[in-house]
């Protein structure tokens, strides 16, 4: 399995643009959502990630030091750091 | 004389610790992970940064713990707790703090610092295996059952420890900013958030409100350790503890330079972070830590404190012919030695009994000790009255207290 396998599309229904990638196992989809938010998944589930007023994306539970330019980045840290995603192997794949 | 009414930790800093002390330290953290009472302290700092407060806002806004007023009066609430179980596990041990503005300023290679030595908190993740610590008495060893090993949230074990030094931040902070974060008041404002300026909190938590917007401070230290330090368990790594113990001490300090700038909000701010809201999940209130010699220790930074109990002294109606006792008790506070010495009087009809001086020496913890000079009078003829006094200096620092004394005689 590759470290890394990036897609980017448009859903039918939606008209949106997306990003996906594989990382460390775990599927990241990032999706625009109204009001400039975004919506994320990690592995099928979603993961609230706040555009801070000042600096950057943040999540205030899995990174909360942390603020990253790209929701991208932010994704990829959380899978790196936050113990439930090391614990956990992505569904699929053989513990 | 000397009575110890209590003894309390003597917070030091990490790098005048004695290799028995580290080895102490280290000894009751292990013992405490063993024990199952360390795990807490990670869900329960998991749990709090997940709490909004108030409950209807995002917790990237403010949480029980976090960006918020709380933030201090909550750590050093933790900190109490957790010196306590340390201390259960191995009497007299105490959190030492890491001066990691120090480190930055004048250390080559910040990575180099006595903190990450092998019999301390060890060393640096591998950068090529995941970044587990392989060194130190938190390293990884798939082979040892009880190797430490961390926690998700829910409390389920999820592997080694994982440090990433200097690879997310670059650099540890500053002693300039943390200057200028001591001299910054009021202790926090409204918005009572991560956006609130000027607030001694927010700075020293490490938002930043004007560029450059990089962690700051407390922030920038789970940055720069990285691993274990970034996620919301980051009490998984224990150098998190002296992390916070560092942030306590330029709490207290600040207390110290700015005496007239009390914790805010009173009670205008929002729920669980005035200064008489309870502390999640505990009953605690700030109002309850805002000495944190309340919370039974002191840093070793800090100067004795020394309370005069007996204001006057007063021998009343002692028997002609007879010696009466009394002492002149000072209530002192230190984990350094402390001398008192009577400087001053006490005039003609009064003496000192056992000396002139008293000298409290907390060894290597700190106390709370009772230091008593003892003067007498001795009753001459009935209808006699006696005046006098004495000053008693403390050596160290000069601070000198007059104590009057009164006496009379009867039959």
């Amino acid at each position: 399995m590759a470290l890394h396998e990036e897609t980017n599309g448009t859903h039918g229904a939606h008209g949106t643009e997306y990003q996906r990638e594989v990382y460390k196992g775990w599927e990241i989809i990032v999706e625009p959502s109204e009001h400039g938010e975004v919506h994320v998944t990690i592995g099928g589930k979603p993961v609230h990630i706040m555009r801070d007023q000042f600096s950057g994306l943040c999540h205030a539970h899995d990174l909360p030091y942390y603020e990253a330019e790209s929701v991208m980045d932010l994704a990829r840290s959380i899978v790196d750091n936050v113990p439930s995603y090391r614990r956990k192997k992505p569904e699929g794949e053989k513990a | 004389m000397i009575t110890i009414l209590r003894r309390i930790a003597c917070r030091r800093n990490v790098n005048s610790l004695t290799d028995q002390q580290k080895q102490a330290f280290v000894n009751a953290v292990l013992a405490l992970k063993a024990s199952g009472g360390y795990n807490q302290y990670v869900t329960t700092h998991a749990d709090a940064m997940d709490r909004p407060t108030p409950s209807d806002i995002d917790p990237s806004v403010r949480n029980a713990a976090h960006r918020g007023p709380c933030f201090l009066p909550w750590h050093r609430e933790l900190l109490r707790r957790f010196e306590q179980d340390l201390r259960n596990q191995v009497p007299g041990v105490a959190l030492p703090y890491w001066d990691w503005a120090s480190d930055q300023d004048n250390l080559p290679d910040p990575k180099t610092s006595p903190v990450w030595a092998g019999n301390f908190m060890g060393g640096d993740g591998d950068p090529n295996e995941n970044d587990l610590v392989k060194t130190g008495p938190f390293a990884f060893d798939p082979d040892n059952p009880n190797a430490w090993t961390v926690i998700d949230a829910d409390g389920n074990p999820a592997g080694g420890l994982r440090r990433q030094l200097g690879r997310v931040a670059p650099t540890l902070p500053t002693g300039a900013e943390v200057s200028s974060a001591l001299g910054r008041v009021p202790y926090d404002t409204d918005p009572w958030h991560r956006a609130s300026s000027p607030s001694f909190r927010n700075e020293l938590e490490g938002w930043p409100t004007e560029p450059p917007f990089e962690p700051r401070l407390h922030n920038r230290v789970h940055v720069w350790v990285g691993g274990d330090m970034l996620p919301g368990t980051s009490p998984n790594d224990p150098v998190f503890f002296l992390n916070h113990c560092m942030v306590d001490k330029l709490w207290a300090e600040w207390q110290t330079l700015h005496p007239d700038e009390g914790y805010r909000p009173t009670g205008e701010g929002p729920e669980g972070h005035n200064l008489n809201d309870a502390l999640y999940p505990w009953t605690t209130r700030p109002a309850d830590v805002l000495n944190h010699r309340d919370c039974h220790c002191v840093y070793d930074t800090d100067p004795a404190v020394i309370i005069l109990k007996t204001p006057d002294l007063r021998f009343a109606d002692v028997p002609a012919g007879e010696t009466a006792v009394r002492d002149a008790v000072f209530e002192v506070t230190t984990c350094r030695p402390v001398r008192l010495e009577v400087v001053g009087g006490p005039g003609p009809k009064f003496e000192t009994v056992d000396g002139t001086s008293v000298v409290v020496d907390p060894g290597e913890e700190g106390v709370v000790a009772e230091a008593s000079l003892k003067l007498s009078y001795t009753g001459t003829s009935a209808g006699d009255t006696a005046q006098g006094s004495i000053t008693v200096r403390h050596t160290e620092t000069g601070q000198e207290w007059s104590i009057p004394i009164t006496a009379n005689t009867i039959a």
